[in-house]
């Protein structure tokens, strides 16, 4: 689950993921691909829920919440 | 699906549920949240582009602007966030009839556009209680091509089950103008929401085949 402050940065970082695929791979493998993706490294994601909560308040702007299958 | 869990187990455990506590459907599901964790518009998945990242999050920054405009007793700017709300389906409508009722009037344009999204949520509502029972799916096909034909009629964003129980009912009925028409409802529905996908040519293809059985000399 990732939680990134809105920017357009980000946006653009995240709009650079890869493509959806038709099959489906292994747990491990899609989690060793999402740790390689470019975005992952270089976009100011927060991976606690909490966290980006306080930090909107803060900052006051909206989070822009990337829900993966496993927290459904 | 794009992605799996990167988490330690114990941050996954945290997490667990946070898309269904939220409404967030969708795999990945991706949304724009206010600082209290309210969601104020989901993505779609159908497409993930920078340009369409770029679409909603002013989707987002617009909705809470009426939204404040409307708690400062803006009529027009609490008609917008309704229709808003109700476009993104973030209301039941027994909800979004009480905040309607909350509208002080209403513009022809906004008349016509809460109408619909609110025969929408009728028309689902109605889907869902039909189920699968095929007399009563067929029972409201007729009038689903009734309200086609003479009104009122619904958005285009009207859910595809709409459609589905016309073509039901004019296949049993061996209507076939109606179910040109349900066809034609269909098609535009697809071309909506299916970008392109097989399953949307397919669908159409069938019911083209039934479509040309039906306008075919006893019906073969």
């Amino acid at each position: 689950m990732r939680f990134a402050i809105v920017t357009p940065t980000a946006l653009a970082l995240l709009a650079a993921s890869p493509a959806a695929q038709d099959q489906q791979p292994s747990q491990d493998e899609l989690l060793a691909k999402e740790l390689a993706a470019p975005f992952l490294k270089l976009a100011p994601w927060l991976t606690d829920y909490d966290e980006a909560l306080a930090a909107a308040k803060a900052q006051q702007r909206l989070i822009f919440a990337y829900l993966t299958t496993v927290n459904h | 699906m794009l992605f799996c869990h990167p988490e330690s187990d114990a941050t996954a455990a945290k997490h667990k549920g946070l898309g269904k506590q939220l409404g967030v459907v969708g795999l990945p599901g991706i949304a724009f949240l206010t600082a209290t964790g309210e969601v104020v518009v989901q993505i779609p998945a159908s497409e993930h582009s920078v340009a369409q990242f770029e679409r909603y999050a002013a989707r987002a920054h617009q909705l809470l602007a009426w939204r404040a405009a409307a708690a400062g007793g803006d009529g027009r700017a609490a008609a917008a966030l309704l229709i808003a709300q109700l476009e993104e389906r973030q209301l039941d409508r027994a909800a979004a009839e009480v905040l309607r009722r909350a509208l002080h009037d209403e513009t022809g344009d906004e008349k016509a556009r809460l109408d619909e999204l609110l025969l929408d949520l009728r028309i689902g509502e109605e889907l869902r209680a039909a189920g699968s029972d095929r007399a009563v799916r067929r029972a409201l096909g007729a009038r689903y091509l009734g309200m086609l034909r003479h009104g009122p009629v619904p958005s285009p964003d009207v859910s595809r089950g709409f459609w589905y129980v016309i073509l039901e009912h004019c296949e049993a009925a061996g209507d076939a103008d109606g179910f040109a028409a349900g066809l034609e409802g269909m098609r535009v529905n697809v071309a909506r929401t299916s970008n392109g996908a097989e399953w949307g040519r397919q669908l159409l293809s069938d019911c083209e085949a039934k479509l040309a059985k039906l306008r075919a000399p006893n019906g073969r």
